[in-house]
């Protein structure tokens, strides 16, 4: 696939944290530098459907705020035609007003008017089974709750470029049955889609390109079945509470 | 297929259509951050005009008490709350710049809004904040005894005015908070220094009187300018506003230009 025909490409992409060891006991915290993603080059057709897999750490939530443009890249490229939108549990923002305000305030960040994101804010939270929480205090939703409502919000504007994470593992069984659907019909419209979940199901009937992720590098990229062969591999070599060996 | 474009890249036209379009959901975002901040309180729009109004009464009451006639401003009662109110509107925008990566960083993901545009959010908020100072200062101002006079029309104006400037301090500060953790720490300090040397009770012309070099740095302080124009529109009307519309300006866009600087780096840092 050449550059031009990508509806998602990164060249070289290298991202450091500068952050801060604190050790106990010391007075002083030091600058030390972790290498969240290492040189990765990816490319996303127009309508690919690539998913991404790892363990905790392996890079998967940062590659995909590089991806979305939300983190800059420390070396690399990160290009796409359109800003790609990063779905995530992460959304809202002001816990001590209620499920309603918050749901109308992100409505309006997507550029509903006054009147349609309350109308539309309430039919959400009825989908999302939240209407007892309607006038309650945003603070009071579990992880859960907020994913699913967090999940009908994201599907409110048909993104371009989705960038998903992790969204599905927090919801119960029943509400992820209607969420894979809704993702099935929000990926057939986007241009791309990319997904990282630790749900093998999810990757497996989403995607038929899975590329995994190990120690912020791309350790495989191809066919799906083969990608999950390799990530039970790299999870298998890794001794109870070691390091992989 | 459209073009590929480096995402990492937003050129300042971009930047300045992304604040415009967001404007609507920009302005909701910073009254909804008040009304979070006292939804947690009984009869929450009360509190949103008693808080300043216990803040102005406290420090009337402790300034009115120990400071000499001799060193205060003309009005002394109306000059320090509108003092005490363009102060707070600058400390309420620097030290919400602190937070501003940390607050936004969930709906940058979600909506893509550059953080350049979360910054006016900060301005709205603080804004929102000062309009009950605005309601406290006619207050006093009726109470006084200072009639309404045509002027009174062009106060908020003073607000409307330092709004580029509270822009380049959220700017500032939210940088400063990236690059250095301690930054919030200093900033509680150094706003403390601003209260004092901005002439909000005590004035500055009096007092600095025989020294015209400390009187010229402390007549270059924004916070102290703008403060100089609303008692200008309320107190005293013999302000040399061209020399300090002027001045005002000059410093405000010297503010403005380290700010853009600082920030253009600085929302590119890692989130550490």
């Amino acid at each position: 696939m050449t550059d031009a025909s990508a509806t998602l490409l990164l060249k070289d992409v290298t991202k450091v944290f500068k952050v801060r060891e604190r050790h106990p006991g010391k007075p002083f915290s030091k600058r030390t530098e972790v290498v969240g993603i290492n040189n990765v080059s990816l490319r996303v057709g127009e309508g690919e459907a690539v998913g991404l897999i790892g363990e905790n750490g392996s890079g998967k939530s940062t590659l995909l705020k590089l991806m979305s443009g939300v983190l800059a890249p420390t070396s690399g490229k990160v290009m796409a035609p359109f800003r790609p939108r990063l779905i995530s549990v992460s959304g809202l923002q002001l816990p001590n007003l209620s499920v309603l305000e918050n749901t109308e305030l992100m409505l309006r960040a997507h550029g509903r008017g006054a009147k349609e994101a309350r109308a539309e804010a309430l039919a959400l939270i009825s989908q999302a089974e939240l209407t007892d929480k309607t006038y309650l205090p945003y603070n009071t939703l579990s992880t859960g709750m907020r994913a699913r409502l967090s999940f009908f919000l994201a599907s409110i504007n048909q993104p371009e470029v989705l960038l998903m994470d992790e969204m599905l593992s927090v919801a119960d069984s029943r509400f992820q049955k209607t969420a894979e659907q809704a993702l099935r019909s929000l990926m057939h419209q986007a241009h791309c889609a990319v997904i990282a979940s630790h749900s093998m199901t999810t990757i497996t009937k989403n995607c038929p390109r899975t590329v995994v992720m190990h120690k912020g590098e791309v350790v495989f990229d191809g066919p799906s079945a083969q990608a999950i062969c390799v990530y039970s591999k790299i999870k298998n070599s890794k001794p109870p509470g070691g390091q992989v060996a | 297929m459209a073009r590929l474009k480096n995402l990492s890249r937003n050129s300042p036209g971009q930047i300045l259509s992304d604040i415009w379009s967001r404007r609507a959901f920009l302005s909701l975002l910073g009254y909804s951050r008040v009304k979070a901040s006292l939804a947690e309180t009984n009869a929450a729009g009360l509190w949103w005009l008693l808080e300043p109004a216990l803040q102005v009464a406290v420090y009337g009451a402790i300034f009115g008490l120990i400071l000499p006639a001799s060193s205060r401003p003309d009005d002394f009662v109306l000059a320090l709350i509108i003092g005490i109110a363009i102060f707070q509107t600058y400390q309420s925008a620097s030290t919400r710049g602190t937070r501003l990566f940390g607050e936004s960083r969930g709906l940058e993901e979600n909506t893509s809004i550059s953080p350049w545009a979360f910054v006016l959010s900060t301005v709205i908020e603080t804004h929102v904040k000062t309009l009950a100072f605005i309601i406290i200062v006619y207050l006093a101002a009726l109470v006084l005894g200072a009639g309404p006079t045509l002027w009174w029309l062009a106060f908020p104006l003073v607000f409307v005015w330092s709004s580029v400037f509270l822009y380049a301090i959220s700017l500032i500060t939210a940088s400063l908070a990236r690059y250095f953790h301690s930054f919030p720490k200093i900033l509680s300090a150094f706003n403390r220094l601003v209260f004092y040397s901005s002439g909000i009770f005590w004035s500055i012309e009096k007092v600095l009187v025989d020294s015209p070099m400390l009187l010229t740095i402390a007549q270059l302080n924004p916070v102290y300018q703008l403060i100089v124009m609303g008692r200008g529109l309320l107190v005293a009307h013999d302000v040399d506003w061209s020399s300090l519309i002027i001045l005002n300006g000059a410093t405000t866009l010297a503010f403005l230009l380290i700010g853009i600087a600082l920030f253009g780096r600085a929302h590119t840092r890692d989130h550490d």
